[in-house]
């Protein structure tokens, strides 16, 4: 949850105070190299298993290219990519927010962290750079066997769990060249198992703070949602700006299994310098219901696919997101979804705002497997272009193998009507504030599925976005 | 071999070559234009052993028959210039026992109208590709109707240009793919003018193990404010084991638009069978109704010609009654 700090606290554009203070240990050289991946694992004294996965994954990183579709990545440079951070205070566990080293609290004070964990989250946590430097969970919900650590804890306290998941069967190395970057210099994350039929009542938190220039930040999320439970969880991303780019290359990893119930909200507010290429799926079973919303508002260039493979009879996806892209800002995002039973449902409903000159892109994937019947489906992407600097565009491509397939799916693009806001000026309302109603009606269907502190923060910072837009 | 061409009207029929000759045919047919031409068009085009062109006089009413039965060679050409203020029909049917490729060209005047009907009713065996480029005038009207119903597999790819202002595009597409037939579709139209219109239907029923890829493009540059443009593809699906690719893009630069696009597949439904069998129709020849619905339902809206609507209809009940033969 943020708070407000001003215009630049929330935009995440404000150079941070000096990170090299933050810094506990860090990789020697930029560069991602297999000596790196294999210093990670030894820093971080990893079991075997783990060692050779990250080894393994490191040679498919070589070898697969980067992705010929999508936005220009031939700026990135991998060379230049320092790609393990260790923040001052690690090595223990703060048990209390007031343990945390003063200049990192001060960070996420500013966000609002502490504030929200007493409010109303179950639980929360907190990385910087490489690793999770705080966590809590609330008694009440621990008691009932919800496991909630950051993932390094989880490799050393829970490696059945964790061999069992991770990234084998969701997103294997092999799926793309970022997957497998992140396989070799994964650090961090959340690891969040909630057992058969807990139903976890309130939303459990992660802010992600990227702090040191040229980082890569690779944390790995993993959430397993046993039979007949139910979960939400939260995840927010900042960086400050830097001149030298950053990138945030990371794997989320959710098994919903039968009449299970998982939510994940991202709202990701990186500085426009951060390249945010994830790879983000979950596997669905009978009867669960897995809830994707995301809020893309901060990086310079996103790709982002969140996907759901709806295996048991009866699941059901929802994807929701908001992308807003400015000058310099391309925003390749959209949602993937695989029916491979049959009455399994799902919807999709992105809304995208470019200005200044930035790009948005919606670009989906739904499909339907052959002897899958009663699939039912529904795709709506709608753009703003704000003016002609920026541009927008759909690609939704829809591959339908099935004869009892009921798949329906609708585009928009266009600017602000002008009709609304003339009809709002008409009624005494300045400019921005008529542009800031209809854009909140806009992405009213998305910000309504959010917690009330982030849908307020998300209407003020796309408000904020959209200030002068008019005319 | 030329084809049967039967012209109303003050138009002429003239080889690629005549027309080539002449400065003002040539310039619209040059080769310009191939620089944004689909591969189809590119391909057939270098490799056309004959080519006809149609010209249609400024201010003239015409209306053109034109039926192919078999093909002047592995690769030809066939060429519609429609002169400024002419108002067209055309209906261009084409009955090939063999593969071919084909490019075609529509060019349209400031001020023409042309309503353009083509049916490929191909043999079942033939494989054809089809590369089309359509230039709008200022001001001119296109409505354009394909419907692909037989041949074994074809590959359609057309361009629509257009780069002058106010011009009006309308593109439909219908067609039935049954057993062992694939359709690949791939269309694109480009606005670079201001105030240009344009929209894209595609209705394809799928049958059997067929398959129908169906690529709509639409892009609105920077120098087309005020266009307006909507993409609609639908599918009915009628067998387990047909194949339905539907990929509808937009790419967008100006905010002065207005853009959309939609698809729908959807099988055969349980409410409108349960209407007709109510009635005392059998189940086959509900089925059969549906199905006529779905694309007679396209085909009235793209105002063509009587005539060639005519015989649109009767080969699109042919090969509907081989998919459910009445009861």
């Amino acid at each position: 949850m943020l708070k407000e700090y001003g215009r630049d606290a929330l935009l995440r554009d404000a150079p941070g105070s000096d990170s090299e203070l933050h810094v506990g240990y860090r990789a020697e050289h930029a560069g991602l190299t297999l000596e790196l991946v294999k210093e990670i694992s030894e820093v971080k004294e990893e079991p075997d298993w783990m060692r050779r996965h990250r080894i393994k994954s490191f040679e498919i990183f070589e070898k697969k290219p980067l992705p010929t579709w999508g936005p220009d990545l031939s700026h990135l440079d991998f060379s230049a990519i320092v790609g393990f951070v260790r923040p001052k205070g690690q090595g223990y566990k703060p048990n209390s927010w007031d343990e945390v080293p003063a200049e990192i609290k001060n960070t996420f004070e500013k966000l609002g962290i502490p504030e929200a964990e007493r409010k109303f989250l179950a639980g929360v946590g907190a990385q910087y750079d490489s690793e999770v430097l705080y966590k809590s969970l609330r008694s009440n919900i621990s008691d009932l066997g919800v496991i909630y650590t950051d993932m390094d804890s989880a490799v050393r306290e829970h490696p059945e769990l964790v061999k069992k998941y991770f990234m084998n069967r969701c997103v294997p190395a092999t799926d793309n060249k970022f997957a497998a970057l992140h396989g070799a210099f994964w650090s961090g994350g959340s690891f969040l198992y909630v057992p058969a039929g807990v139903k976890v009542p309130m939303p459990l938190q992660i802010y992600f703070m990227m702090n040191y220039p040229g980082f890569g930040q690779f944390e790995h999320t993993l959430i397993i949602a046993e039979e007949g439970s139910q979960v939400q969880y939260i995840e927010g991303c900042s960086a400050p700006h830097y001149t030298k780019d950053s990138m945030h290359a990371a794997v989320v990893e959710i098994f919903v299994q039968k009449g299970a119930r998982a939510r994940y909200t991202s709202i990701q507010n990186w500085s426009r310098n951060v390249y945010n290429l994830n790879t983000k799926r979950a596997i669905v079973q009978q009867d669960a219901v897995m809830e994707w919303v995301g809020g893309t508002l901060g990086s310079g260039v996103t790709m982002l696919y969140p996907c759901s493979i709806l295996v048991g009879r009866g699941a059901r996806a929802e994807h929701l997101n908001i992308a807003l892209a400015g000058e310099g800002q391309v925003k390749d995002t959209g949602a993937k979804v695989f029916h491979m039973a049959s009455n399994t449902s799902s919807k999709i409903v992105s809304k995208s705002i470019c200005k200044e000159g930035g790009v948005v892109r919606y670009r989906g994937l739904l499909s339907v497997g052959a002897h899958c019947t009663g699939v039912k489906s529904n795709v709506r992407c709608d753009s703003i272009i704000a003016d002609s600097k920026s541009k927008a565009e759909t690609v939704p491509v829809m591959d339908i193998r099935s004869k009892d397939a009921v798949i329906g799916h609708e585009a928009s693009v266009g600017r602000i009507s002008e009709e609304q806001l003339f009809y709002l000026m008409s009624r005494g309302m300045d400019a921005d504030e008529a542009l800031s109603l209809v854009v909140r009606g806009f992405i009213e269907p998305i910000v309504k599925e959010l917690p009330l502190e982030y849908a307020v923060e998300m209407n003020r910072l796309i408000e904020m976005e959209m200030e002068g837009s008019v005319g | 071999m030329k084809p049967e061409t039967t012209i109303e009207g003050n138009a002429r029929l003239l080889t690629y070559h005549e027309a080539l000759e002449d400065t003002a045919l040539g310039k619209i047919l040059s080769a310009e234009d191939v620089k944004n031409a689909p591969e189809g068009y590119r391909s057939a085009l270098a490799g056309m052993e004959e080519g006809t062109v149609i010209v249609v006089e400024p201010h003239a009413r015409a209306k053109i028959t034109v039926e192919r039965k078999s093909p002047p060679g592995r690769a030809f050409g066939t060429f519609f210039i429609f002169g400024e203020n002419s108002h067209s029909t055309v209906f261009y049917r084409t009955a090939l026992q063999e593969s071919t490729r084909e490019c075609r060209g529509i060019f349209l005047s400031k001020l023409a109208v042309a309503h353009c009907c083509f049916l490929q009713a191909d043999n079942e065996k033939a494989l054809s590709t089809v590369g089309l480029v359509a230039r709008l005038g200022e001001c001119s009207q296109l409505k354009f109707l394909n419907s692909n119903i037989g041949g074994n597999e074809k590959r359609d790819a057309f361009l629509f240009l257009q780069d002058r202002r106010a011009s009006r595009c309308e593109h439909f597409e219908a067609g039935l793919a049954r057993q062992g037939q694939k359709f690949f579709l791939d269309s694109d139209h480009l606005h670079t003018a201001p105030d240009t219109y344009s929209r894209s239907v595609f209705k394809y029923a799928t049958a059997g193990n067929s398959q129908v890829n169906v690529d709509g493009k639409v892009t609105i540059e920077q120098a087309a404010p005020g266009s307006d443009t909507h993409l609609l593809a639908k599918s009915l699906l009628l067998s387990e084991n047909s194949i339905s690719k539907v990929i509808p893009m937009l790419f967008v630069r100006n905010s002065d638009v207005a853009a959309g696009h939609g698809s729908s597949m959807t099988p055969l439904q349980d409410e409108e069978l349960f209407y007709l069998r109510s009635r005392g129709i059998g189940e086959s020849e509900s089925k059969l109704l549906v199905l006529q619905g779905f694309l007679r339902d396209l085909i009235s809206r793209s105002e063509m010609d009587a005539g060639a609507l005519g015989t649109l209809e009767a080969e699109l009940e042919k090969d509907a009654h081989s998919i459910f033969p009445r009861d």
